[in-house]
């Protein structure tokens, strides 16, 4: 698994595929006259879950499993790559995992540690098919750090939009 | 048990993932999660805990993205994509 080059870099990946596909789906919608509010809230978690997804570039276990969840579903199917995991593989990948999990550790302790690991797997896309507890460690870390940086930038687009907002109504 | 232990990854074929790794990660996750970040103790807390934390963290983040989804789905409504305005954006963002 290939680190993130940058915080920065990655925030302009991801800003760049965001804006793109907010674009797409703009256009889309335009078309459809579909411009509830909840409709485009949708959009804009879903696009900005797939860009997250898109600027890691296919290094990362969570990010290939985004990206494979949304190309069944979503609304966006012209930009999304084509799935690297089809449904059976995926589903086969999961019983052998789970044949040779079995009970690697023993005692209380260690059936906590079992259960919040579970609890974790559910939370990290593609958590179900890391099989050791050091890929699914190694996982969380980098999912967390894109979800902050996506975060980050979502933040400051809701500022620069405040802004500008305010400004117009200045006028 | 051990002897199970070691049979079952002979025939899996999967390397030994020593416990110094683990705990080497673990404790890069604790330096992430907010609420343990600050901990003066040098003791280790509990692997357990700093899972927990995590699932936590990973919560809140997601309820961060849903909030400014909210917030940005009202302020975005009334920005086209080709205006000056989003051009304005754009540049602020860089």
């Amino acid at each position: 698994m290939r680190p993130p080059t940058n915080s920065t870099t990655f925030k302009r990946e991801f800003l760049k595929k965001w804006l793109l596909a907010l674009q797409l789906c703009n256009n889309h919608h335009n078309n459809n006259n579909k411009n509830g509010v909840v409709e485009r809230k949708n959009t804009i978690k879903l696009s900005a879950e797939i860009a997250m997804a898109a600027a890691r570039n296919g290094a990362t276990c969570w990010s290939r499993a985004l990206i494979a969840k949304h190309s069944s579903s979503s609304s966006l199917h012209n930009q999304t790559p084509p799935p690297r995991h089809s449904k059976k593989r995926v589903l086969r990948c999961k019983r052998i995992i789970r044949r040779s999990r079995r009970c690697i550790h023993h005692g209380p302790a260690a059936a906590v540690v079992r259960r919040k690991t579970a609890v974790l797997r559910k939370l990290v896309p593609g958590g179900e098919l890391m099989g050791d507890e050091a890929s699914l460690i190694r996982e969380t870390l980098d999912y967390v750090t894109s979800l902050r940086a996506q975060i980050d930038v979502m933040r400051r687009l809701a500022r620069a939009s405040d802004r500008v907002a305010m400004c117009n109504g200045m006028k | 048990m051990s002897s199970r232990r070691t049979s079952r990854q002979q025939s899996s074929g999967v390397p030994r993932i020593s416990d110094d790794q683990i705990i080497q990660l673990v404790s890069k996750l604790r330096q992430l999660l907010p609420e343990l970040r600050h901990s003066r103790r040098s003791d280790k807390v509990s692997a357990s805990k700093v899972l927990q934390e995590t699932c936590n963290y990973i919560r809140s983040l997601h309820r961060e993205v849903e909030d400014l989804s909210d917030r940005l789905s009202e302020l975005l409504s009334t920005i086209d994509a080709d205006s000056p305005e989003a051009a304005i954006i754009r540049s602020l963002l860089m």
